[in-house]
């Protein structure tokens, strides 16, 4: 399969990757393009395609922090943000009710870069704790504690919310 | 009794999959007994559905990469007729210094006078200044690595007020975009300028004048960038995927401002 292909294949995953990093449609669209550009200039693609999937969002990754690094802007205040652990008791006690699509989606864009990053790594990308680990080149026991403490503060913001979706009412079929 | 206690890092490697046979079944028998525990995994794997879900993806155009070479894309293609149009345009004196307009001279006098080494990002254009010219189309030109840093209203030829908002890029680029009432010295078509080493691009949309000027940026980046941002102005929109790559790989092919 040509790579144009293969990168096509995981565009949707890689935007969603891209938001969590950038938090911004537009960045988020930049980075994607910058990365398939690489990857289609590159002269040594991976054939497997485990291997492909992490050397592509490992680009990715890369070019973010290249922007990053040019900007000289890093938000040193959000990483350390995504270290802390999350208040209150350790169990999550909201209303499941409150977990939409649109909460969500508000919610995550607060979060800070890592705790968005790793949601995306492992539920939109969908990565193995032991794939996000190689990614990220930290030990698997920090993706697993990262990952809680990310959708704690997750669900902790949804549950805060007082944004809910409103019911659909369903047209009766009158056959 | 649980064997050992049950954690929200351990409920998570279980709603992930992450755990082997034997503790993903201790952990079900955990959650099976105690109704929070339950209520927990039914959260996380609600919350897993709903952010996998909740991603909408854009249209996004692969680009191309720099070794293939391919025909050039419609955008770049127009750019180099209007780069010819361009050099056309010097070779026959048409818009040389000499017969340059008081507004064209204003222009250039504006462009060198704002500091593009100044710090601090402006995001948008304030709203006292673009008030002055509500109708006055502002680019977002992030796409070719142009940051907007920098507004203001200044007069220009006979007593016109005109929008200048200035951008700078991260290799040495610096370019301006002037908006003002029509002076009567441009249409609807592009009309290229040179002047020692500088070059700029007027046209006109709605009975407003747009002047995109620029010293040192390659001509061909230029003139792709002039040709987008007059598109934008007409449709007032911005740039869609398709115009944004072109712009990202001319900015990408094109030497630095200050090389």
């Amino acid at each position: 399969m040509a790579t144009r292909t293969r990168i096509s294949n995981y565009l949707p995953r890689l935007f969603g990757y891209a938001l969590s990093l950038a938090g911004d449609r537009h960045q988020a669209e930049d980075l994607v393009q910058d990365c398939a550009l690489r990857a289609l200039s590159a002269r040594n693609v991976p054939t497997d395609e485990a291997a492909f999937r992490a050397w592509l969002f490992r680009i990715l990754r890369n070019a973010f922090f290249d922007q990053i690094r040019r900007r000289r802007t890093r938000d040193a205040h959000a990483e350390a943000e995504g270290e802390k652990n999350p208040p209150g008791a350790e169990f999550w006690q909201g209303d499941e009710r409150f977990i939409t699509a649109l909460t969500v989606k508000m919610e995550m864009t607060k979060l800070p870069r890592p705790q968005r990053e790793i949601i995306a790594l492992i539920d939109i990308v969908g990565l193995s704790y032991a794939e996000a680990a190689a990614l990220l080149d930290i030990p698997v026991g920090t993706v697993m504690s990262r990952i809680s403490r990310a959708r704690r503060a997750l669900l902790d913001a949804v549950g805060a919310s007082n944004v809910h979706e409103l019911p659909v009412k369903r047209k009766r079929n009158n056959n | 009794m649980r064997d050992r206690a049950i954690t929200f890092d351990l409920l998570n490697a279980y709603v992930d999959g992450e755990l082997d046979a034997a503790e993903a079944a201790e952990v079900a028998r955990a959650v099976a007994d105690d109704p929070a525990l339950a209520h927990e995994v039914a959260a996380l794997s609600r919350l897993r559905l709903v952010v996998t879900q909740s991603m909408e993806t854009p249209d996004i155009a692969l680009p191309q990469p720099r070794r293939r070479r391919r025909t050039l894309p419609a955008a770049a293609a127009a750019a180099a007729f209007l780069l010819f149009l361009g050099g056309a345009a010097l070779l026959s004196g048409m818009d040389t210094a000499g017969t340059q307009a008081a507004w064209l001279a204003d222009a250039w006098r504006a462009h060198r006078a704002w500091p593009a080494e100044q710090e601090r990002t402006r995001p948008f254009v304030p709203a006292r200044h673009a008030g002055a010219l509500a109708e006055a189309y502002v680019p977002d030109l992030s796409a070719s690595r142009l940051t907007l840093i920098h507004s203001e209203v200044r007069p220009l030829g006979d007593g016109a007020q005109a929008l200048l908002t200035g951008y700078r890029g991260s290799r040495g680029c610096k370019v301006s975009l002037l908006v003002f009432p029509s002076q009567g010295g441009l249409i609807a078509a592009l009309r290229p300028f040179r002047r020692e080493g500088q070059e700029a691009y007027g046209w006109q949309v709605g009975g407003l004048d747009y002047l995109l000027l620029s010293d040192g940026m390659e001509s061909r980046r230029f003139a792709l960038l002039a040709e987008t941002v007059q598109a934008g102005s007409r449709r007032h929109a911005p740039f869609d995927a398709e115009t944004r790559t072109a712009l990202r790989q001319s900015r990408d092919r094109s030497a630095p401002c200050n090389a």
